[in-house]
């Protein structure tokens, strides 16, 4: 028997008779079948098992004295994952208005007609807002634009970037504009102010004509209008300065492959394979109902796509197997507030919504328009920063927002890659702790990051790929 | 190469004396070295010289130049402090090291140094010129002079502002932020901490050093650096003892240590005690470039700057090369005969003379772009 000491570290099996084994910083290391039992009945030599006991020591798996003497630098490592709590708030939502032009059966606000202007945020609840977001203590702001459809209100969004711009000469934030929309109204105007302004552009794009169109239902042909919109934008900002998001419904299962060509068609060199959440206006109707297992099938047809795709010599990225990938594969972690713990609701964003209120995230305003003020932190009007930010309900939440204190997170291998969400365990499970053996969030990223790394594993050449994906 | 000591014959020299190599050549095989503390002229010649008051004949002038700074003893040995026509000036600061390297090439000894060489760098600092942009520190292991660094440094500093310093140390010492008061008078953009790290794991790295404990110092010392925000270039020498692991510690590098400036994997130099170990050490190049290609692309691909440090291009697979910088110094770097026939012979290192007869087999002179 070998003395040598364990550090925490959880494990789970992999298909291909290996054991996965993860630790606290994000080290992980694939390793035969039976291996964790041997490396915990102390059945590890130096000498016999030499490059296995190095590797150990070297992952912080194991260690020769009580405490491991880089006991330093493994606070370090666990900092630098857990980097954006240190930043606090930095994204910074405003849904400018709730009309909106389309009728799109998944949308999760309650869309208003275009006509209604009593829908859009007033002068004073955006002066409110843009004070709160100013007093965040990151240094670096994104502000983003939703609605609704926010091009309807294009005097709005100009009115709040240049208050934003006046005010900020005192606060000396950098900050990134971001407005959300699905392009019908842009124009030559609008664009060349977003580029005057270096204002970033995320438009809709569910797939090829007939699934968009299906998806996204408009008065006119909206692929049509979105794809003219975004030829103009791509040549106006430049390509990298506008990026398309994509929702999986029903009708998309099916389409995974032309959805991936629609957007390399299109010249976008990423695509975020994004399921709808299981709660809210989204499931009105039946059309929009799909299981856990169903999307993961269509993620894994997908991603398979992408990586041929890669192989041929085109890089092509996938970007939720990107953020989990740079979490697996680099010390650090990127600002993806859906999969943080603690989690990124208040933390990382919050949202203003056109009637002065401030909820935690955006599924928190759809269940604030479904008149349910769970997630409701305060109104921009009558409460002040510390309220809202640090006040009971934000500390009600925050029992609520680490993974590391959660039954069932506490013993999954992939707790520092995963996240925390008690908005959809709420939405779903009826409380804020929820219940991991039937909770759609763990169900989905468990088989997404079980299969990241049993693609890892299988072949080197995706390795590579993926590797190209996050480092540097 | 060229030669940085000479022994001769002494005349009247009761102590070390430091000086400049004067502009005035009386005659071609005379030189005078203007003494710093008091003034004297000191003669070196190549042949004894009649009326010489202080001096050594019997050496090699040719290879001083006014302006070089020397150091006169009263056994005779002349050498070479500083080089004013080289960039590769390096401050050897002590003989004694904390750790005993498998393949050091300038081996350690116990000998009660430190205040001697302190005083001859003192005092060469104040001779050098003040355009001179980068200067060397070495030993032996320099921090183990302590006070004596510091003082050093901080004459340097006061006296030239924008020099570019490196300091070669294992960081051992530095583990302990304590010792960091000595290093007050370093300003921390213009010094580059130039440390060795040759394994991912305490056993790789100790059995080369030779020195339990090691591993986990100079990682400590690593990271007080970067906590107090000095720059660090890490220098590794892929040798047997590593080879295997050689990809890992480049991702130990980039996972515990993404803050470094650069990554140098160095070539062996075959003398000292690295000639003693040769067995245990030597690689050959075709092995090598296997584990150093893996090596590099993880760091280059994670953002990490790396180079080569004495490597030959023709023994380096070609999409390497562009890595190589010519690091070998000048004054012990030598080419073969055929490299004449080498078209990348003007962006090679060279060779170490030291390491002449070992390379020798596997230097083949490239002679079209397509060699790989």
């Amino acid at each position: 028997m070998s003395k040598y000491y364990l550090m925490p570290f959880n494990f789970c099996r992999l298909s291909n008779s290996n054991e996965l084994i993860i630790n606290t910083i994000g080290d992980y290391l694939i390793l035969p079948n039976g291996t964790v039992k041997d490396i915990i009945k102390r059945n590890i030599q130096k000498k016999k098992d030499s490059e296995l006991y190095l590797d150990l020591l070297s992952n912080f798996f194991i260690s020769e004295t009580p405490i491991n003497p880089l006991i330093d630098a493994m606070a370090i490592r666990y900092r630098t994952k857990k980097e954006s709590i240190s930043n606090f708030t930095g994204l910074h939502i405003f849904a400018i208005t709730l009309r909106c032009d389309h009728k799109c059966d998944y949308c999760q606000v309650s869309r208003q007609s275009q006509d209604f202007k009593e829908f859009d945020m007033s002068l004073e609840v955006i002066e409110k807002s843009i004070d709160l977001m100013l007093k965040s203590p990151n240094d670096c702001l994104t502000m983003e634009f939703q609605g609704g459809e926010p091009l309807l209100v294009f005097d709005k969004i100009k009115q709040s970037i240049e208050m934003t711009k006046l005010k900020n000469s005192v606060t000396n934030k950098k900050i990134t504009y971001v407005i959300c929309t699905n392009l019908t109204h842009i124009n030559n105007e609008i664009l060349r102010y977003c580029k005057d302004n270096s204002i970033l552009i995320s438009c809709s794009l569910d797939g090829p004509e007939f699934l968009h169109n299906y998806n996204r239902i408009y008065s006119n042909n909206s692929y049509k209008s979105t794809i003219a919109g975004l030829r103009l934008a791509q040549q106006f900002l430049g390509e990298d300065r506008i990026s398309a998001l994509m929702t999986t419904t029903t009708k998309s299962l099916t389409f995974p492959l032309e959805i991936i060509d629609e957007y390399r068609k299109n010249g976008l060199k990423n695509i975020f394979l994004r399921s709808i959440n299981p709660y809210g206006y989204a499931l009105r109707t039946q059309k929009n109902r799909y299981t856990t297992k169903q999307f993961v099938d269509f993620y894994k047809k997908a991603l398979n796509y992408i990586i041929s795709i890669n192989l041929r010599g085109e890089f092509f990225v996938e970007d939720y197997a990107k953020i989990i990938l740079t979490k697996i594969l680099t010390p650090f972690s990127l600002n993806y507030v859906d999969l943080q713990s603690p989690s990124g609701i208040i933390t990382g964003v919050v949202v203003y919504n056109r009637d002065g209120n401030v909820y935690a995230s955006d599924e928190s305003r759809m269940l604030g328009e479904m008149g349910d003020g769970k997630f409701l932190l305060g109104n921009v009007i009558t409460d002040n920063y510390e309220s809202i930010f640090y006040g009971s309900k934000s500390s009600m939440l925050s029992k609520y927002m680490c993974n590391e204190a959660l039954a069932g997170c506490n013993r999954c291998p992939f707790q520092i890659y995963c996240g925390a969400d008690p908005v959809h365990n709420y939405a779903t499970q009826g409380d804020l702790y929820g219940r991991r053996y039937s909770n759609a969030f763990c169900e989905r990223n468990k088989a997404i990051l079980t299969f990241l790394f049993e693609l890892m594993n299988q072949d080197n050449d995706v390795f590579e790929i993926f590797k190209s994906w996050v480092l540097n | 190469m060229i030669p940085l000591q000479f022994k001769g014959t002494p005349i009247n020299i009761s102590n070390p004396v430091v000086g400049i190599i004067s502009n005035d050549i009386l005659k071609k095989e005379i030189l005078y070295v203007s003494s710093f503390r008091n003034d004297e002229k000191i003669i070196l010649s190549a042949k004894a010289v009649s009326n010489m008051n202080m001096g050594v004949f019997g050496i090699p002038i040719d290879n001083l130049s006014p302006g070089d700074v020397v150091v006169t003893y009263p056994d005779g040995v002349v050498e070479t402090l500083f080089r004013i026509n080289s960039e590769d000036n390096t401050i050897f600061m002590t003989n004694n090291c904390n750790q005993n390297c498998i393949m050091c090439c300038q081996p350690p000894q116990r000998v009660n140094d430190i205040k001697h060489f302190f005083d001859i760098n003192y005092t060469l600092i104040d001779l050098i010129p003040l355009s001179t942009k980068q200067l060397g520190i070495s030993g032996g292991e320099p921090t183990l002079c302590g006070k004596y660094l510091s003082l050093l440094f901080e004459k340097l500093f006061n006296r030239i502002q924008d020099i570019n310093v490196f300091i070669l140390t294992n960081a051992v010492l530095l583990s302990d932020i304590k010792y960091f008061k000595h290093l007050k008078s370093f300003p921390k953009d213009k010094v580059l901490f130039s440390i060795p790290l040759y394994g991912d794991n305490s056993y790789t790295h100790d059995s080369i050093v030779r020195t339990k404990g090691s591993f986990y110092k100079t990682i400590k010392g690593i990271y007080n650096l970067f906590k107090e925000g000095y720059r660090v270039e890490l220098r590794v020498i892929p040798q047997k003892l590593n080879l295997i692991r050689l990809e890992k510690l480049s991702q130990f590098i980039y996972k515990n240590l993404t803050f470094v400036e650069n990554v140098a994997f160095m070539g062996l130099e075959n003398i000292g005690k690295a000639q003693t170990n040769i067995e245990e050490i030597w690689i050959s190049p075709q092995i090598l470039s296997t584990h150093l290609i893996k090596a590099t692309d993880f760091l280059r691909m994670s953002g990490i700057n790396c180079s080569l440090y004495n490597y030959q291009n023709c023994i380096l697979p070609k999409r390497l090369r562009h890595l190589s910088l010519q690091t070998i110094s000048d004054w012990k770097m030598e080419y073969l005969p055929e490299c004449s026939t080498c078209i990348e012979k003007n962006i090679c290192g060279g060779i170490f003379n030291s390491s002449l007869n070992l390379i020798k087999q596997y230097i083949e002179p490239i002679k079209d772009e397509n060699h790989s």
